[in-house]
């Protein structure tokens, strides 16, 4: 996208416009301040692509054409999630309390579950997706997703899930598993789902 | 002789009889009404730079353009005294007479700002620029227009970028947009592939920061607006976002996210190097420097909830500044310094509210179920911020630091996540 | 022939009817040009007032201070047909603030000026007249142009003396004794309060109080409003958004109504404080 940068001359109002009608002092003083910026300004370039200073593009997202490499969940688009492991009754998610990140009893069962068929499943690597619920500012709740799924991450570690299979991420509230504006959404919206990569 | 004089005339007045003093507290305040008159030459060009003028002024909430149908006088020259009593008449309290003239590729506009009280000019200016620059023009002249009579730096000369969203609430796709602050001159950014979330723009508004989903680990991203190259500032130690410029626009400070723990880093944007700012267990984001570069004021729960807290550029001298009922979230300090907007969250309710930079003089100006995310206009009078109505749906909305004037902001789908440019640079 | 040295008392008597002379003039002087001229300068020595003229609504023509000469007459219509010395004194020292040595601000406007004058050199002389007021118009400047006022005259003692007995019959006539009670000032306030609508959401604490030296006709016209703290008008653009939000309330509610005319005396000057602290924000 361009955006035009054109030369402006503001120049004093010829004929009725006498600078020091207006408040005396200080419109003189800012009648000198437009003329001082008015010698600054020069005739800059009309709107044309110059090329980026220090263009080290990164390996993806370079240009204006691709976005993303387009592979399995880090894309930006999440998981539904169908939430279970993929073959089993294991539930994928656990949930939190509001502003928490602490693991519940509950939460515990499921990991624990989980951690068992991971540690059978050795092959695979898994995503550990944080969310919350709306109820929050953005960015903070990038954080506390952040939070929820290391929590996720530091408890599967503790029952010997190796943590180089583990990848955790964040969506904060961008991702809802229920669309809703109740506090049973929202209570399901608050999780920590584990994604088989 | 003459010092006797005056000392007796001194001395008599403050003997003689004093005038009564009377003093006057309530205000009635209104909108100035101001007759903004067609101009005398330069066709659908000049009509269209007047009446852009005319939609900025109202869009503040401090001006009210009178209906033209209601002039009395025909201005036939912009350089004529108005005919005073006719434009009283109609109700104004100030007029705008104004000519546009082109010539090749090239557009001269000139303006008059009369009172129409004291019956005299009090502003006047003239601008030449390529002619499809007209509604840069506009803004310029509307900015002037607005100086004059409220004292105060405009806001019209600038331009917004946000998240343009639509889609699915489960699945909703967002984009980057760049328009106008009056919604014109709209663009697309980025194609929605890749989820994207929180833009700023650069001090010079040429470049933008924000953070993207588009690689395998979500992280920040620079983008030059004019060439529209983006290039991601690098890879961390876990998900970077809340990204923004300093004040010299030389260095940057986002969050990092590590191993549950979220701290503000500072990087220098030439030599990339980075300094990490706030050391604590807990979540720490959503920085926000000070005009004079000194100070930060940032998100913070190390207290046990989320809260607003001050530290100086350096990391160094963290204090607490929110302690009202409720959360705090998503501090920006004021371009003018004085104040500090942020998003409060009670009962269930969603605010915006406005505190001094030590945490005094709270107040909140609006409400509703969710509002969040504010940003200031370059002048510190006005504040974007989004507003999501239960189900999903959600807009920009614009309101005064008073609280006034709250209005929707026109997107062409749904929108968050503003930010508001400095005035343009000319 | 008795040598009159500093000793004698002839000399003693001498120095004493200089002295009587003296202050018989002071006071004729103060008698004539003493109250009004007061409030168009200050309270205090030192600070000028920034005059800022106010056009009758009904005859607005060309902007010409002498155009406002002609309706000065109005405002005394039980004395002389002739205007009052005063008036007369006031024409005069307009024009002659056009020479007064202006400020460096003007002088580099001055180019400027002469460059372009074909635009209406009407308006400009009148915002000459306004703007060139200075500091150093004081009390030198006034006595002088009192001085050539008196001389303007045709006949400069009968006219004084005609104006002192004017001045000191309209005195007598408008009884400025009796103060105005709080009701009148409840009518004046909520008249003014009506169409004052100052800036708000300035910085924060921000003193935005503006305070204006106001003349009234008997018809309850005003005729005259001064801004009191002119260096702050010209170099605080706020503060000068609040002084003419404030100036437009005077004129919006010219003429004000309700004014008893027989206590002209007590409201013909008026100073209003305009406050907006207890204004939304």
């Amino acid at each position: 996208m361009c955006v035009s940068k054109h030369s402006f001359r503001q120049e004093a109002f010829k004929g009725s416009f006498n600078p020091k009608l207006i408040g005396g002092v200080n419109a003189m003083h800012t009648m000198k301040k437009f003329l001082g910026i008015l010698s600054v300004l020069l005739l800059v370039s009309a709107c044309e692509t110059a090329p980026a200073t220090d263009g080290n593009a990164s390996g993806t997202g370079a240009g204006s054409g691709a976005y993303g490499d387009g592979t399995g969940m880090n894309d930006g688009m999440g998981s539904e999630g169908m939430g279970y492991l993929p073959g089993t009754d294991i539930p994928d998610r656990v949930f939190f309390d509001y502003d928490s990140s602490t693991i519940t009893g509950e939460g515990q069962d499921t990991l624990r579950r989980q951690a068992e068929w991971l540690n059978s499943n050795s092959g695979m690597s898994i995503t550990i997706e944080g969310h919350c619920d709306e109820r929050g500012t953005r960015e903070y709740n990038l954080a506390l997703g952040e939070r929820r799924a290391n929590a996720v991450k530091s408890y599967l570690t503790s029952l010997g899930v190796s943590s180089s299979r583990l990848t955790t991420t964040s969506y904060g509230k961008e991702r809802p598993a229920v669309v809703g504006s109740s506090e049973d959404a929202w209570a399901q919206n608050r999780r920590g789902v584990t994604v088989v990569n | 002789m003459r010092h006797l004089i005056l000392a007796l005339t001194v001395l008599f007045a403050s003997a003689a009889h004093a005038a009564p003093l009377i003093d006057i507290t309530n205000p009635n305040v209104k909108p100035l009404p101001i007759a903004l008159t067609d101009p005398t030459s330069g066709g659908q060009v000049g009509l269209d730079i007047m009446r852009v003028v005319g939609d900025d002024l109202e869009r503040s909430g401090l001006f009210k353009p009178i209906n033209k149908s209601a002039f009395i006088e025909q201005i036939r020259s912009a350089d004529a005294i108005p005919r005073f009593p006719d434009w009283r008449q109609v109700g104004a309290d100030a007029l705008v007479t104004s000519s546009v003239t082109k010539s090749g590729d090239q557009i001269k506009i000139s303006f008059r700002l009369w009172d129409a009280l004291s019956e005299q000019q009090i502003a006047g200016k003239e601008f030449n620029t390529y002619s499809n620059n007209w509604r840069r023009v506009a803004h310029l002249v509307a900015d002037e227009i607005y100086k004059r009579m409220t004292g105060e730096d405009g806001y019209f000369d600038t331009r917004i970028v946000y998240v343009a969203e639509s889609g699915p609430a489960k699945r909703r796709v967002k984009r980057l947009a760049i328009m106008d602050q009056d919604g014109e001159n709209h663009k697309f950014l980025t194609d929605g592939r890749a989820l994207v979330l929180t833009p700023r723009f650069s001090p010079s508004s040429q470049d933008i920061l924000y953070m993207s989903y588009s690689g395998r680990q979500p992280r920040v991203f620079l983008r030059d607006l004019q060439t529209g190259r983006e290039e991601s500032l690098g890879r961390f130690d876990g998900m970077s976002f809340a990204p923004r410029y300093s004040n010299d626009g030389k260095k940057m400070v986002m969050s990092i996210a590590s191993g549950g723990n979220t701290e503000i880093h500072e990087m220098d944007l030439r030599s990339r190097s980075m300094k990490r700012l706030t050391n604590s267990p807990g979540i720490d984001t959503s920085p926000s420097y000070s005009p004079d570069g000194k100070r930060i004021v940032f998100n913070s729960d190390r207290g046990g909830s989320q809260q607003l807290y001050i530290m100086n550029a350096d990391g160094s001298g963290v204090q607490r500044i929110s302690f009202g009922d409720g959360r705090y979230g998503t501090p920006v300090w004021s371009p003018r310094g004085d104040l500090v907007a942020f998003t409060k969250m009670k009962g269930g309710r969603f605010y915006i509210g406005i505190m001094r930079p030590d945490g005094s003089g709270e107040r909140t100006i609006t409400e509703s179920y969710l509002d969040e995310g504010p940003t200031w206009a370059p002048n510190g009078r006005v504040i974007m911020f989004t507003r999501q109505q239960r189900g999903g749906k959600s807009r920009l909305y614009s309101v005064d630091i008073t609280g006034y004037n709250l209005r929707e902001v026109l997107t062409p789908i749904d929108a968050s996540d503003p930010a508001w440019s400095p005035l343009l640079p000319l | 022939m008795v040598a009159i040295t500093q000793d004698s008392p002839v000399y003693a008597r001498r120095i004493g009817l200089k002295y009587s002379a003296g202050m018989h003039l002071a006071m004729i002087l103060f008698a004539i040009f003493g109250l009004p001229t007061l409030f168009e300068w200050t309270r205090d020595p030192e600070p000028v007032a920034f005059t800022v003229e106010i056009l009758p609504i009904a005859e607005v023509t060309n902007i010409k201070p002498s155009a406002d000469t002609s309706k000065k007459p109005e405002e005394k219509p039980k004395t002389t047909e002739k205007p009052t010395p005063l008036e007369k004194t006031a024409d005069v020292v307009k024009p002659k603030e056009k020479p007064v040595t202006p400020t460096k601000s003007e002088a580099a406007a001055v180019p400027e000026e002469k460059t372009n004058k074909k635009d209406k050199p009407a308006e400009k002389k009148k915002e000459d007249v306004k703007k060139t007021k200075k500091e150093e118009e004081d009390f030198e400047a006034v006595l002088k142009s009192l001085d050539k006022a008196a001389q303007a005259q045709n006949t400069p003692d009968v006219k004084k003396e005609d104006g002192g007995a004017d001045k000191k019959a309209k005195s007598d006539k408008y009884d400025n004794t009796m103060p105005l009670s709080i009701t009148e000032m409840d009518m004046i306030r909520s008249q003014i309060e009506k169409n004052w609508s100052p800036p708000v959401g300035a910085r924060d604490a921000y003193d935005l109080r503006v305070l204006l030296n106001i003349s009234l006709n008997m018809d309850g016209s005003v005729t005259k409003v001064e801004i009191d703290d002119r260096s702050r008008y010209a170099s605080d653009p706020i503060f000068r958004a609040a002084a003419d939000a404030a100036v437009r309330a005077v004129q919006l509610s010219s003429p004000l109504q309700r004014l008893d005319p027989s206590k002209y005396g007590s409201w013909r000057e008026l100073q209003f404080n305009f406050d907006p602290k207890n204004a939304l924000y």
